[in-house]
């Protein structure tokens, strides 16, 4: 058996290997061990030159008027000043700086509105693309990039969709395309090797006899789906086990003086890193999590503070990425649930503002440099409005996923990738 | 489902806005003295926050149900007749088997066969108490007449100890209880809830304690309840419609309720009943916090009728007052259509997998229950015996329905004129042909594993029992990964897996250090007490871990692992492996 780029496990005897995994519980297990990229097999779209999607998630409602969409010297705009960018009639607030540099590299669409006021809703739908049901739980855009993406050449060990500081569940597209969950880039994950005490020839042992047990109360239960998503979990967790595979997970791999450039205080500039690191193994879309913007009190102490830390860790990420060579395969978006108002209330604070906001976007043959759809004062969309849907249109078209597809839930109710049959990709990003 | 820490903020925004507003109106109230004209000044109030609280919001009247207001049926004066049936061989052990039994040939479906002994062991305790059965209890089970055995080990279990610890978690989920509330002493809510099961409380008289609590949590401990929400009416309205009386008036806080004939005037008549107490500040405390001495207020709750302005989900007043006191009555009359129904719909969906009307907390006229004879029987029957949780409990494991074998196929049923499209209000529910096979909690395979390898009473540390650890649990502890939830809002627990499940049962400190032999160790125990023999030790670890006998190959295999030597690591590997098969985590 020959995993690419897993030399490490190439020491064990064929038969060790084969005895020590679940194999035999799950058929195409046993398959997609040999062959990890079986695993999670499926057709590819069409060819574009993004391969990979790293989302920056501005957790509880980012302004965009004191950040992206500055309104300087009005009633509205606050104590912040706007700066001039790298791209042309682009201005953003003073305080991302570093960012500005890069926004040759970027576009910035200004115009996204929505109609959810609440927290849950409003992420909820723009990571589906649908409103929140009773009934239904629906698979984020990470899980269907997962899905059509297929796993990478590089390293089929690792799941193709992590998320890093929010959680998400499966969705209808079920448990194989279910995030892997990291609560912060920083601290990565102990679990992914058997304790010091246990070693790896005792874990092998144990497995061995794990697999012999699970053999009897699956006879008993042959098609459950729960069992066997159990089972591709567990096949999962055995592939990122690999040496090679977990230390993807390890920042201590990095030079320090790259981890300090990333902010070695910020858990979120960590995370970024470990954004970089995992798309560089093959994983296609990392999420990474940025809480704290819900802004009700104090908003410009806070912003400001949040700013700094978003710019140290963003234009890090962007001349990492180019530097590797990753840039133009990688789509990098940055956005949020909903903006916030103009009006500033009693407490120095914003509240929601669905009506507009501002997201980033740029990489993966995305052009850089555009503004596309502009605000009314950061109070109302003037010109172009974009929604969710057309989001998720844009990102599907760079990867080159066909976004009118359907997919099918477990009870055969149809899901189309992007619900809204008139949503359009942003065409001016595209040269 | 999201797994976040910010609270819903806009709540807060909103209830700024909210009481701003009638702060003011209410200061014009006061100057007016005039009853019609404040009553005018009121009305005035609650229509200039919805006016600016809808600016920018989209109109539902599209989706919202059409024709005049439909309200849920209260409960029949009498319990309904109870139809003898007629199944061939099936026949019913309680009236609840009569009610599914008549459904199921009415459908022409088979009902399933009753699961053994050894399932109904384990299905029972978990349920009932949270944790897998010892061999040492199941020695006992099995020694009872056959006939009795089952009835005899649900009252065994209603019995321990453990019952309370096991559904402190549950209502704790409920009433989104956490440890730190500002204010109130650590973990006040949590012994509140402990000891009214401890004593099985009725089910109205501790839940009329937590709406109508008065004091400091010192005094009462009751009190961290409505502390925890720092008494904001908007919040505690949302909470305590959703968890005791089944509906989600979220939406309607903002605007008229988009699929539901709820409209904000019942938010705000809701929120109404809250704005009849307030928090004082007691005293100052010193406290140390991490390392730090700190001065913390002690705070309490006071009602003040003044601002009073409750009117129930059904329209109704109490003559108890528009505060607290007067919800506290409303919730608990026998003509409140939601209260004792809610209750025992969540004990039967937490049993059964499957509640009777589905989703817990969508109870609407548009969202009928799938057997709602049954479901008025069980709810009357609740009240009949004073709000007794136990008594609907030991009915619920009791009956055949129960007690059916475990699989995968239930037959669902669709609520008539539900959209399969859209499933707004209604989602699928169960004719209970079988019992589905589920999927244990956080804290019944925490404990478990615990109990499992006689750690639950010791109480050491990191591996002390769910019931002893700070709630919310870490994001990245056991708990929390395995699905419990961060007590902040009232989304249901996730029931799926995730890798990180997986890696932390295969490499995490706490099963690894859960299966080494300390020296009450039941292994230990069974060598020293019974002089066992390697094979019947092996039969013992399964009867432990798995509530069974291993199969003759597996305890081949297993023996052959252990050598018969029996050294301490192969034991520790045997218990790793009977925790990670697939088995271990589901309840047959």
């Amino acid at each position: 058996m020959s995993c690419p780029g897993c030399e490490n496990y190439q020491t064990m005897t064929r038969r060790a290997w084969l005895r020590s995994t679940l194999g035999a519980a799950g058929g195409a297990s046993f398959l997609g061990l040999l062959r990890p990229e079986l695993l999670y097999a499926l057709p590819r779209g069409g060819s574009r030159t993004a391969d990979s999607v790293i989302l920056l998630w501005m957790g509880g409602g980012m302004s965009h008027l004191d950040t992206f969409d500055p309104q300087p010297k009005t009633d509205v705009g606050g104590p912040f000043e706007a700066i001039r960018t790298t791209a042309d009639g682009i201005s953003i607030s003073e305080h991302l700086p570093r960012l500005a540099k890069e926004f040759r590299h970027l576009s910035l669409i200004r115009s996204m509105t929505g109609s959810e006021f609440a927290h849950d809703r409003a992420t909820y739908q723009m990571h589906t693309g649908y409103v929140p049901l009773a009934s239904m739980q629906h698979s984020t855009l990470g899980s269907i990039v997962a899905k059509y993406k297929g796993p990478s050449d590089r390293d089929g060990c690792l799941p193709p969709y992590v998320s890093i500081g929010i959680d998400w569940a499966a969705g209808y597209l079920g448990p194989r395309y279910a995030p892997y969950y990291l609560g912060s880039g920083r601290d990565g994950d102990r679990n992914l090797s058997p304790p010091g005490a246990i070693g790896q020839v005792r874990f092998d042992d144990r497995l061995k006899l794990l697999h012999e047990l699970d053999k009897s109360f699956k006879k008993q239960h042959p098609r459950d789906a729960a069992l066997s998503e159990y089972a591709e979990h567990y096949n999962a967790a055995l592939l990122m086990m690999r040496p090679r595979t977990a230390k993807v997970f390890d920042l201590d791999d990095e030079p320090p003086a790259l981890r300090e450039a990333y902010g070695s205080e910020s858990s979120f500039g960590q995370g970024c890193l470990l954004a970089r690191r995992l798309v560089q193994g093959g994983v296609r879309f990392v999420e990474v999590a940025f809480d704290g913007w819900d802004t009700h009190q104090d908003n410009f102490e806070t912003v400001q503070a949040k700013s700094a830390e978003l710019d140290v860790a963003v234009s890090t990420l962007l001349a990492d990425l180019r530097s590797k060579k990753l840039f133009d395969r990688t789509v990098v978006l940055l956005t949020s649930e909903f903006g916030r108002t103009p009006a500033i209330n009693a407490n120095k604070g914003r509240d929601h503002f669905p009506q507009v906001w501002s997201t980033v976007i740029g990489g993966g043959g995305i052009r850089g440099g555009m503004m596309i759809g502009r605000s009314d004062g950061g109070q109302a969309v003037a010109d172009r409005p974009v929604r969710v849907g057309d989001l998720h249109a844009t990102l599907c078209q760079a990867l080159g996923i066909d976004c009118t597809q359907t997919n099918y839930a477990p009870d055969k109710r149809p899901f189309r990738i992007v619900k809204d049959e008139s949503a359009r990709a942003i065409a001016e990003l595209f040269a | 489902m999201i797994d976040r820490h910010t609270p819903d903020s806009a709540i807060s925004a909103r209830a700024d806005d909210a009481r701003t507003s009638i702060a003011r109106a209410r200061s014009l109230t006061v100057a007016a003295r005039i009853k019609p004209v404040a009553a005018l000044f009121k009305y005035v109030a609650v229509v200039a926050i919805a006016a600016r609280v809808s600016a920018g919001i989209p109109d539902f009247t599209a989706s919202r149900p059409k024709g005049p207001r439909a309200e849920l049926s209260r409960l029949p004066h009498e319990r309904p007749p109870i139809s003898t049936i007629k199944f061939g061989n099936f026949r019913p052990f309680n009236p609840i088997d009569n009610f599914i039994l008549a459904r199921l040939q009415q459908e022409k479906i088979r009902p399933g066969r009753l699961c053994d002994d050894w399932d109904f062991a384990r299905r029972a305790s978990l349920d009932l108490v949270g944790l897998v059965p010892t061999a040492t209890d199941l020695e006992r089970y099995f020694g009872w007449k056959e006939t009795e055995r089952r009835g005899r080990w649900v009252d065994h279990l209603l019995s321990q100890a453990q019952y309370a610890d096991h559904w402190t978690i549950f209502w704790g989920d409920l009433l989104r209880e956490q440890s730190r509330v500002p204010g109130a002493p650590p973990d006040a809510l949590k012994q509140f809830i402990h000891g009214s099961l401890r004593e099985n409380q009725p089910y109205d008289v501790w839940v009329r304690e937590l709406m109508t609590a008065e004091g400091t949590a010192e005094e009462n401990p009751a009190v961290a309840f409505l502390l925890r929400d720092r008494l904001e009416p908007e919040t505690l309205t949302v909470s305590v419609t959703q968890s005791l009386l089944g509906v989600q008036l979220k939406c309607a806080q903002c605007h008229d309720h988009p699929f539901d004939w709820w409209t904000q005037r019942d938010f705000q008549g809701m929120a109404g009943f809250w704005r009849g107490a307030r928090v004082y500040r007691d005293s100052m405390e010193t406290r140390e916090r991490r390392g730090r001495v700190v001065n913390v207020p002690v705070l309490g709750v006071r009602s003040s009728e003044r601002r009073a302005a409750g009117i129930f989900l059904t329209g109704a007043t109490s003559g108890l007052g528009a505060g607290p006191a007067g919800l506290a009555d409303l919730l608990t009359r026998k003509d409140n259509p939601y209260f004792a129904r809610v209750a025992v719909n969540r004990l039967w969906e937490k049993l059964m997998g499957v509640g009777l009307v589905n989703p817990a907390d969508g109870f609407s006229p548009l969202n009928p229950p799938s057997h709602p004879e049954l479901l008025g029987w069980l709810a009357l029957e609740f009240i009949d015996h004073d709000y007794d949780l136990k008594h609907i409990l030991r009915l619920i494991t009791n009956s055949r329905t129960y007690q059916q074998a475990s699989s995968l196929n239930v037959k669902t049923w669709m609520p008539p004129g539900a959209s399969a499209e859209e499933g707004l209000l209604s989602s699928e529910g169960s004719l209970f042909d079988v019992m589905p096979l589920r999927k244990m909690t956080a804290e019944q395979v925490h404990d478990s594993i615990l109990a499992a390898t006689g750690r639950y009473w010791l109480d050491e540390g990191a591996l002390r029992a769910s019931i002893k650890q700070p709630y919310p649990a870490n994001p990245r502890s056991f708990l929390r990964i395995f699905g419990a939830p961060d007590r902040d809002t009232l989304l249901p627990r996730s029931r799926a897996g995730s890798i990180q499940q997986a890696l932390t049962l295969l490499n995490g400190d706490f099963v690894n250090r859960a299966v080494t032999l300390h020296q009450d160790h039941p292994l230990l125990y069974w060598q020293r007490s019974y002089g066992l023999s390697t094979a019947q030790m092996v039969d013992a670890m399964f009867i432990q871990f798995l509530t069974r006998l291993p199969t003759s190959l597996e305890r081949r295999k297993v023996l052959s692992y252990v050598g018969f030597g029996g050294q301490e690591w192969a034991w520790e590997d045997v218990q790793w492996a009977l925790i990670n098969t697939r088995e271990f985590q589901y309840i047959r």
